[in-house]
């Protein structure tokens, strides 16, 4: 039997239906967790199911917007409104970090809804992880993990600091075929990123190695760095595929710095995400952040896609765009986007890509 | 005696209070200092976001220019939308948050011509917490474009929800505001103090910083026995215009004998209104709250409310928030009870469930029969809280109006039709 088609079932089931893996959990505790800087090791070690929590781009959102204001950004609105219709009510936990901003008020909003009971669902739960590089910052960070384990339970192991490793290896393979010279489609490596948040089994892990040594490659496509927010769903992805191109590297969530083991694994964890940085913090403590990323993976071309609710990235973009402009780079800022990109941003990535001149 | 004032958009505002008068001398008397001191003399000076440890910084009498406080003192000189169009021009898109971001703007545009005092020298340092998205990024901008270092200070997370925070926050604060909190900030205040000690071969003198916590306290507690005196009384004497400056002008001051003396002349002169039953509105039909920054390019619309329909704003933020998060008994570590007033300055006015809880108290006790929300509409931070405080006040029976509109920003204000949406918007309510 052929594993590609089996694993690419399982991705279109996973982002069909996020829920699909950790419904036929059994007598387990299944805990949710929004965004990139929280600990899944914790939500290992304390024996629950993981499961990231993400909205539907085209879903409306009339209960969340009862009580969300206009600015928040639409990933979190569209949590609010699963939390708020019930569909999250087979979780026991979500966790949300203070690395994000409307994460961290969500994490408010919600104790709040259920204190007045205006909905149940699962207990909020606040990563309240440092977001300075300085030590009184790595302290609260380190304190806020001892916190959020013993909410959770967890009892920290080295198997699932392992289960975490292996994930992360996984993905990083995945990464690593996209910056190929004959690299793996952008579309098909998002979808797997996407739907290893929902799917937090040794089986997915076991199938993906299985796949990605078979995975079909694109011959020489215009090579696009993808910067700015994390788009719903790969759409950004096929419109630059259907010009010729492919994104070979996301610069769309925060991201940190190799993990360094410490005896205590609470402080390697601890470390790791304080030391994390969200796009625009990178962007902020480096100039040429995005010329930099691009000449990493041999990009021909960066796309910067910012979204209308965000507050941080336009403040670093203008400067990004200008030494992107020094370097000859070709850049296309998309800036105020919805988050479900229209029909008219597609085009226009499109044409932008069709123009872009690949190096050989 | 009442002094009209012509604001940015054109419209009255009406200033009755012979206090009001002094305090904005006196200000003026101070800007004008503080230019010779930070300008002129080029002594050390500091930026900082209102919700910093001004305290350190009087402590050791460095001028501050608080960011705020400039933003508005460049909208009133009518420069905003110079310096938005300069935003514009720079690539940054215009649905970028403007309140704190003039003063970059300013600089930026870098035309002492233009600028106010010919645009701000460089500073020893720029203080921010880190409350919203996008202040670290402005204040490392403007930090780099003055050539000088900022200091950012983080904004913990919250776990410990006492919704009735504001009745034991003077005391209690250790549990109102979380030990770890504090404790972070205390933290990060002494790498602070280091600095400036470092940067400015000047020491830290803990007796003075004693003796400022001590005042604050005495000036708070004028202005928080006003803001209950203002709440129990009927008619309400002072309009919102004379709240706001003569809460506002001392706060910049707070702990300045200046700034204690007017606080008590503050107090005085609202009892003796109350005595001699002198109103803000000779017509008092309706009791109104407003949540909220200033309307500062447009504060004749308060004004405007109060004189056609009797519609009088008894409550703004800034006058009882004196009580609650100001006043701090030190309990021996003044730089602890400093941190519980700074640590969550910012959260209790705009995060479930401090911020509704409080409103909902504060309307209550102040016998409000509507509130009028304002909403910024690219502003996560100004907006956060609105909807579950709408909603919170709507279940305690006080109507509440959402008005989407920006504290600095006027391009999508309209006076006279926001006046007739906030008169049929009572009118629906059955109180005018």
């Amino acid at each position: 039997m052929n594993p590609l088609p089996s694993f690419n079932d399982r991705l279109s089931l996973l982002l069909n239906d996020p829920f699909a893996a950790v419904k036929g959990a059994r007598n387990e505790r299944i805990i949710g967790y929004v965004g990139e800087d929280v600990p899944v090791e914790l939500i290992l070690a304390a024996n629950a199911v993981p499961l990231r929590v993400r909205g539907a781009a085209n879903a409306p959102t009339p209960r969340a917007d009862r009580y969300l204001e206009s600015a928040f950004m639409p990933e979190l609105r569209a949590v609010a409104e699963l939390w708020l219709t019930g569909a999250l009510d087979f979780l026991d936990a979500v966790v949300l970090s203070r690395a994000d901003d409307s994460a961290q008020r969500l994490y408010y909003y919600m104790c709040e809804l259920q204190h007045r009971g205006i909905c149940g669902g699962p207990l909020p739960l606040l990563y309240d992880v440092g977001t300075l590089p300085r030590q009184t910052s790595r302290a609260h960070t380190l304190e806020s993990t001892r916190r959020l384990a013993a909410a959770l339970g967890a009892n920290l192991t080295e198997t699932a600091l392992q289960r975490v490793a292996r994930r992360e290896r996984l993905l990083d393979r995945v990464r690593a075929r996209r910056t190929d010279a004959a690299p793996l489609a952008g579309s098909i490596a998002w979808r797997v990123q996407q739907a290893s948040g929902y799917d937090w089994r040794a089986e997915f892990d076991d199938a993906a190695e299985r796949w990605i040594e078979t995975a079909p490659s694109l011959s020489g496509p215009r090579r696009i760095l993808l910067a700015g927010d994390l788009p719903p769903d790969e759409r950004l992805h096929l419109a630059v595929e259907a010009a010729g191109g492919s994104i070979v590297a996301e610069l769309v969530e925060s991201c940190g710095p190799a993990r360094v083991a410490h005896a205590n694994p609470l402080v390697t964890i601890a470390d790791y995400f304080q030391q994390r940085r969200s796009v625009a913090v990178s962007m902020r403590m480096n100039p040429s952040w995005l010329v930099d990323s691009a000449r990493a993976v041999r990009a021909d071309a960066v796309v910067a896609w910012l979204i209308e609710e965000d507050e941080s990235l336009p403040w670093e973009i203008p400067r990004q765009m200008q030494s992107l402009a020094a370097a000859g780079i070709p850049a296309l800022l998309l800036s105020r986007q919805q988050w479900r990109a229209t029909d008219e941003t597609l085009s226009q990535l499109r044409a932008f890509v069709a123009c872009v001149e690949p190096a050989r | 005696m009442s002094e009209p004032t012509r604001t940015s958009s054109g419209q009255r505002s009406r200033k009755d209070l012979q206090c009001t008068a002094a305090a904005t001398a006196y200000q003026r008397e101070f800007v004008a200092d503080l230019r010779r001191r930070v300008v002129d003399n080029a002594e050390p000076f500091a930026i900082a976001q209102a919700d910093t440890p001004h305290e350190i910084f009087h402590t050791f009498d460095i001028p501050l220019i608080s960011n705020q406080w400039w933003s508005a003192y460049i909208s009133a000189k009518q420069l905003s939308p110079r310096y938005f169009n300069v935003l514009d021009q720079l690539g940054y898109p215009a649905n970028s948050c403007r309140y704190c971001s003039l003063g970059l703007a300013c600089t930026l545009d870098n035309d002492p011509a233009t600028a106010p005092w010919g645009g701000l020298p460089k500073p020893t340092v720029l203080v921010a917490r880190l409350t919203c998205e996008c202040i670290r990024h402005v204040f490392g901008q403007w930090a780099e474009a003055l050539g000088t270092e900022f200091f950012p200070l983080e904004a913990p997370g919250w776990t410990h929800k006492d919704p009735q925070w504001f009745e034991k926050s003077n005391s209690a604060w250790e549990e109102v505001y979380e030990p770890r909190r504090i404790e972070l900030l205390v933290e990060e205040m002494r790498a602070l103090i280091e600095l400036l000690e470092r940067r400015t071969g000047r020491k830290f003198d803990q007796e003075r910083f004693v003796e400022l916590m001590h005042g604050v306290n005495e000036q708070e507690g004028y202005i928080a026995e006003a803001a209950r005196m203002i709440g129990d009384a009927r008619p309400c004497p002072v309009s919102i215009t004379d709240q706001m400056p003569n809460t506002m002008i001392p706060q910049w001051h707070r702990g300045s004998p200046w700034a204690i003396a007017h606080a008590k002349r503050f107090r005085d002169e609202v009892a003796d209104r109350i005595a001699n039953g002198i109103a803000a509105s000779s017509n008092e039909r309706v009791r109104l709250m407003w949540i909220g920054a200033g309307l500062w390019h447009d504060p004749g619309f308060y004004s405007a409310l109060e004189d056609r329909y009797g519609a009088v704003f008894v409550w703004s933020m800034y006058m009882p928030f004196a009580g609650p998060q100001y006043i701090r008994e030190l309990h021996d570590r003044p730089l602890h009870a400093l941190a519980s007033r700074v640590c969550s300055m910012n959260e209790v006015l705009h995060l479930p469930p401090w911020m509704n809880s409080w409103m909902v108290s504060e309307a209550q006790r102040c016998g409000i029969d509507a509130a009028v929300i304002l909403v910024p509409p690219d502003n996560r931070l100004s907006q956060s809280g609105t909807l579950l405080t709408q909603h919170a006040l709507q279940s305690a029976g006080v109507p509440a109006l959402l008005i989407p509109a920006d504290m600095v920003d006027a391009k999508q204000w309209d006076h006279d039709r926001m006046v007739a949406h906030v008169a049929d918007f009572l009118r629906e309510q059955g109180l005018l």
